[in-house]
């Protein structure tokens, strides 16, 4: 573990993910402040398609990138990485916009549009920050971009990649070893994340309207020009090569590229059904169950302290951060036995693999939105002699339902994307995941872009509609600087 | 919400407890797309249920093979393992994990594809191939030591030799020439100008795409790159007098020790090994090739020892080499 | 007849189509203290935040030393060129800024001379010495109100608008309120517009007291 080669599989793995941080950070906190804060033509579009990027698969986007552009190398990972996870710091910048107070933001505008911008960089700055360390996270533990991107030019691997080959090679003591550094840099990085997030708390509003958009008519075309710039490269130029892809042929086809493309929807919608019903069902299930194991886990990280907080915090985050087939084989010895038949074959074991992998994701959005929320709300209910589960589930989560569901909804749509473990386990194995990377890597490649598209389409589904019912339901101080 | 969680609870538990018990339980490493329609034809001729589970290539060896090992040290599940290769096949061998059967539909398969006591049989093999691209004037390399001349190198690429088919392929050179001298081989490729690319089927996009002139990868890989319309021929190296012929490496079939259901699992390799089975497999986009010898063979697929020469295997020394292999090619390609 | 600082001229603004203000005529005049008292609701926040240029009038005008500064649906004059401050009810204060930059940011905007030298000095005055470098999540529910007032003071405004700047305090809170609202008036000279629904908070600023009903405003 300590040669030069792995040194050096390392350090490389930790400059791509760090870069790809950055790079999120750096397109995705623009994005944020503009899409939530600034008046300009589709501005609430533009706030609907935000986390759309996330949804499409990175070994998608790295072909669909390289399709366009020829990139290839660690920085071609790295400007893919940053392209998949913007929407994270996107969405976490979002959040916070959202619950800025309007009088301080109005307390700068009184100073002029920049002082007011510089307000709102600030108030968002250290989300976007999460995000981008969720970024890293995601983007040092995937080896599947970084093998892709060097097929042309030099030949380069990252660390997951090495930890990966020990598993391949039947070494689980040298892989686990291996993957000693990653978890560790992870939890650290979670860590750094909580305390991030504890600052951010006394940043933020704790209800009232959010401030209603920014409207700077000198800069409404600017501001949108450069918006739709950014969705090209986030979104849109990626989505419109993989839709090109989807009837991509050679120069030498007879078939026209309407034909192929509509065939490969067809085999998509055809063969893949069954899958995406089955992968829903599992991954339904394990969202169900952070819908009521997240504000729990939730509520005794809040209400504890020193040792049994860390306890609670590294409890939960091993499972996200240990590689999945570790999971997978995991699971396998512990429920493959003959009195638990039934059970093994069901689709408990990928819920419950999902539910604790995916579970820190879903405590992390609801302990940051349960931090804001008064406490004699509680208290009061407390007082009247409600229990705690009442007092938990209907006191504390009623007025947050809309971020209750976004949790348990992005452990579905993670869920739905997991593969490693997937393969492992029977009632996983016939999933869309599964279905897709085997279609990927016996070239099937109309099928492979047509199937993408129905998969994103469908995680995209709910996003929207919490989006538009956020839209719906979110108070502003409904006035606007004409 | 108090009204809608049971409703939800109610639906998904009715989801987790559908199904009932399958006749048969097949893994199946090959492409989904063609192994599939497959199992429910024997599943309509049979009135059998099959309960099918696949793998995926980036994770072949930590997929179904693995899962195989695991589970059968409480509780196998598998009756029948299609590997749409042969090395990991023997590993299960290895471990004593495989039931012999000598399929009478196996009959006309060369023995060297074929286990002497039946642990084993190959069937719808891919050749080791280097695929061109027609509307260029550049040199295409006819022998493997060709790889080591840059004037083939600098326009070639294939994959890193740590899974699939070029590991195998990696483990035969080590077998013929000498764990070293393939060490050696590889590092003189890379020297001459070589790309090594993660997968034999992104060269062989590559490829199609112009990126490279030629690639090394299967016969598999490259029939969907000419079928998709790409100017792309295939060629078969080290012909010729005095050549060891190209390797081919099949799709195998074993019975699983451990499986309950023994006699669905004969049927079911009885109907894969049959040539109709392998016809169709040839006729697919993928242009398996036959190893029955009166297989109808469409235009494209080579018949083996007639249009192509084929590399003699010892594949039970490849079999118990690959690990070791494997190891030792992860310390010089990952890096 | 001198013009007034600012001056209101049948002003009217509506949300989701019920009337709030109509035709809402008003002036203040330099360095003179007006208050405004109402029952909640009936539109007297937001009438400070059309005098601010943070919201503009479905119809009429608001003058600003002679020049229209918003008109039906546009405002001409921007909120930062108005010389004019506002303490908010829940005070605005930034929560990533210390309780120095609060008052450097307002001299900066400004471009008022010795930003950092006078931002400390004036802190001084308000007894804010000592908590330069705390952020307002660690400032008491006094020293927060004080900070506000020492943000207004910075800018050396021309109009201070007060948003029931004083209404959840108790009644000595609320005298150190006006204690520290006179300092700052006499620091800046500038004129003071409070809306309240205390008919006490009017009495103790003095000045004009008007009363706002049905929209529009009336002498009480």
């Amino acid at each position: 573990m300590l040669d030069a080669r792995t040194g050096l599989l390392l350090w490389r793995s930790l400059w791509m993910a760090s870069a790809a941080g950055l790079f999120a950070i750096a397109l995705g906190w623009p994005y944020a402040i503009f899409a939530c804060r600034f008046q300009f033509p589709g501005a609430s579009l533009f706030r609907m398609l935000m986390p759309l990027p996330l949804l499409l698969p990175p070994l998608m986007v790295a072909q669909a990138w390289f399709g366009l552009s020829h990139m290839t190398g660690p920085w071609a990972s790295v400007f893919t990485f940053g392209v998949c996870y913007a929407p994270l710091p996107a969405l976490m910048a979002a959040r916070s916009l959202r619950h800025q107070s309007a009088s301080s933001h109005h307390a700068a505008l009184l100073l002029g549009p920049r002082f007011a911008l510089f307000e709102m960089l600030r108030i968002s700055f250290l989300p976007a920050l999460v995000g981008g360390c969720f970024a890293f996270l995601f983007s040092s533990a995937d080896f599947a971009v970084p093998d892709y991107f060097a097929t042309v030019g030099d030949l380069f691997h990252v660390y997951a990649a090495e930890i990966f080959g020990h598993s391949r090679n039947d070494d689980f003591t040298a892989g686990a070893t291996a993957s000693l550094p990653l978890l560790l840099l992870g939890f650290l990085a979670l860590l750094g994340c909580a305390h991030l997030q504890h600052k951010q708390n006394n940043f933020e509003t704790q209800g009232g309207p959010a401030p209603a958009p920014l409207r700077l008519p000198t800069w409404r075309l600017s501001i949108g020009l450069g918006m739709s710039a950014l969705l090209l490269l986030l979104l849109l130029a990626p989505l419109g090569r993989i839709v090109f892809e989807t009837g991509m042929q050679g120069p030498l086809s007879d078939r026209s590229w309407l034909e192929v493309s509509g065939q490969a929807f067809h085999d998509a919608v055809s063969r893949g059904r069954a899958d995406v019903l089955r992968t829903l069902s599992y991954a339904g299930l394990a969202g169900l169950f952070c819908l009521l194991l997240a504000p729990l886990w939730a509520h005794m990280l809040l209400h504890s302290k020193g040792k049994i907080r860390m306890l609670l915090l590294v409890a939960l985050t091993l499972p996200l951060l240990v590689p999945s087939v570790a999971l997978g084989f995991g699971s396998i010895l512990m429920f493959n036995q003959p009195w638990l038949d039934s059970f093994y074959l069901s689709i408990w074991p990928p819920a419950l693999l999902v539910a604790g992998r995916f579970l820190p994701v879903a405590v992390w959005v609801l302990v940051a939105r349960m931090s804001r929320s008064p406490r004699n709300q509680e208290e009061v209910a407390a007082l009247a002699g409600c229990s705690s589960w009442l007092r938990i589930f209907r006191y504390h989560l009623g007025p947050m339902r809309s971020t209750w569901f976004l949790a348990a909804g992005l452990v579905v749509a993670f869920g739905v994307r997991e593969l490693d473990f997937a393969i492992l386990l029977p009632a996983a194995n016939q999933s869309a995941a599964v279905r897709y990377y085997n279609a990927l890597h016996f070239s099937r490649d109309n099928f492979v872009a047509a199937y993408g598209l129905v998969l994103a389409v469908l995680l995209f589904l709910p996003v929207m509609l919490h989006a538009w019912w956020l839209n719906f339901t979110q108070s502003t101080d409904d006035n606007s600087l004409s | 919400m108090a009204r809608l969680l049971p409703a939800l609870v109610g639906l998904l538990l009715c989801l987790s407890c559908s199904g009932s018990n399958p006749d048969l339980v097949v893994y199946c490493a090959l492409d989904q797309d063609l192994s599939e329609p497959l199992i429910l034809e024997f599943e309509q001729r049979t009135g059998l249920k099959v309960q099918a589970q696949y793998d995926v290539e980036r994770n072949k060896t930590v997929g179904l093979v693995q899962r195989i090992l695991h589970e059968a040290e409480s509780h196998p599940h598998a009756d029948v393992f299609w590997n749409n290769e042969i090395a990991h096949t023997l590993r299960l061998q290895h471990a004593g994990l495989t039931e012999p059967y000598q399929s009478p539909a196996a009959a006309t398969i060369p023995s060297a594809f074929r286990d002497p006591e039946g642990h084993w049989t190959g069937f719808a093999a891919r050749a080791r191939v280097v695929l061109y691209r027609t509307d260029q004037d550049l040199p295409v390399p006819t022998k493997l030591d060709d790889f080591l001349k840059p004037e083939f190198a600098q326009h070639g690429a294939m994959a890193a030799p740590l899974t699939g088919t070029t590991l195998t392929n990696a483990t035969v050179l080590a077998q013929v020439r000498g764990r070293q001298a393939m060490l050696d081989w590889f590092a003189a490729a890379r020297a001459a100008g070589l790309a090594f690319g993660s997968g034999n089927a992104d060269v062989m996009r590559r490829t199609a795409a112009g990126n490279f002139h030629w690639c090394f990868t299967d016969t598999d890989d490259a029939a969907k790159a000419i079928d998709q319309g790409h100017p792309l021929a295939i060629r078969y190296l080290e012909q010729g007098d005095g050549h060891t012929g190209a390797l081919l490496i099949p799709n195998t079939l074993c019975l699983l020790k451990s499986g309950k259901n023994q006699k669905a699992a004969r049927q079911f390799a009885d109907f894969i090994l049959s040539t109709e089975v392998e016809a169709r497999l040839a006729h697919s986009i993928s242009r398996q090739i036959p190893l029955h010898e009166n297989t109808q063979i469409p235009d494209g697929v080579g018949r083996p020892g007639v249009d192509f020469q084929v590399m003699d295997v010892d594949w039970a020394q490849v079999g118990a080499k690959i690990g070791d292999i494997a190891r030792l090619l992860q310390t010089e390609f990952v890096r | 007849m001198t013009t007034p600082f600012l001056s209101t001229q049948n002003l009217a603004k509506s949300y989701r189509g019920q009337a709030v203000l109509e035709k809402l005529e008003l002036q203040i005049e330099a360095q003179q203290r007006y208050s405004i008292q109402g029952p909640s609701g009936c539109g007297k926040s937001t009438l400070l935040r059309l005098l601010a240029g943070l919201e503009s009038p479905d119809a009429g005008t608001i003058q600003l030393e002679g020049q229209v500064a918003s008109t039906a649906g546009k405002i001409l004059l921007p909120p930062w060129r108005r010389k004019t401050q506002m303490v908010f009810q829940d005070l605005g204060l930034w929560p990533t800024r210390t309780v120095l930059q609060h008052v450097v940011d307002m001299r900066k905007a400004g471009q008022l001379p010795n930003p950092k030298a006078e931002g400390q000095k004036i802190l001084a005055q308000l007894g804010l010495d000592g908590l330069e470098k705390r952020r307002p999540a660690h400032l008491s529910g006094g020293e927060a109100r004080r900070l506000a007032f020492a943000r207004v003071m910075a800018m050396e405004p021309k109009l201070i608008l007060l948003d029931e700047a004083f209404s959840s305090l108790d009644a000595e809170n609320r005298e150190q309120g006006f204690q520290l609202l006179e300092q700052v008036i006499a620091n800046t000279q500038a004129a003071v517009l409070l809306v309240t629904h205390d008919p006490l908070e009017a009495e103790r600023l003095g000045g004009t007291c008007l009363h706002m009903q049905n929209g529009g405003l009336h002498c009480a």
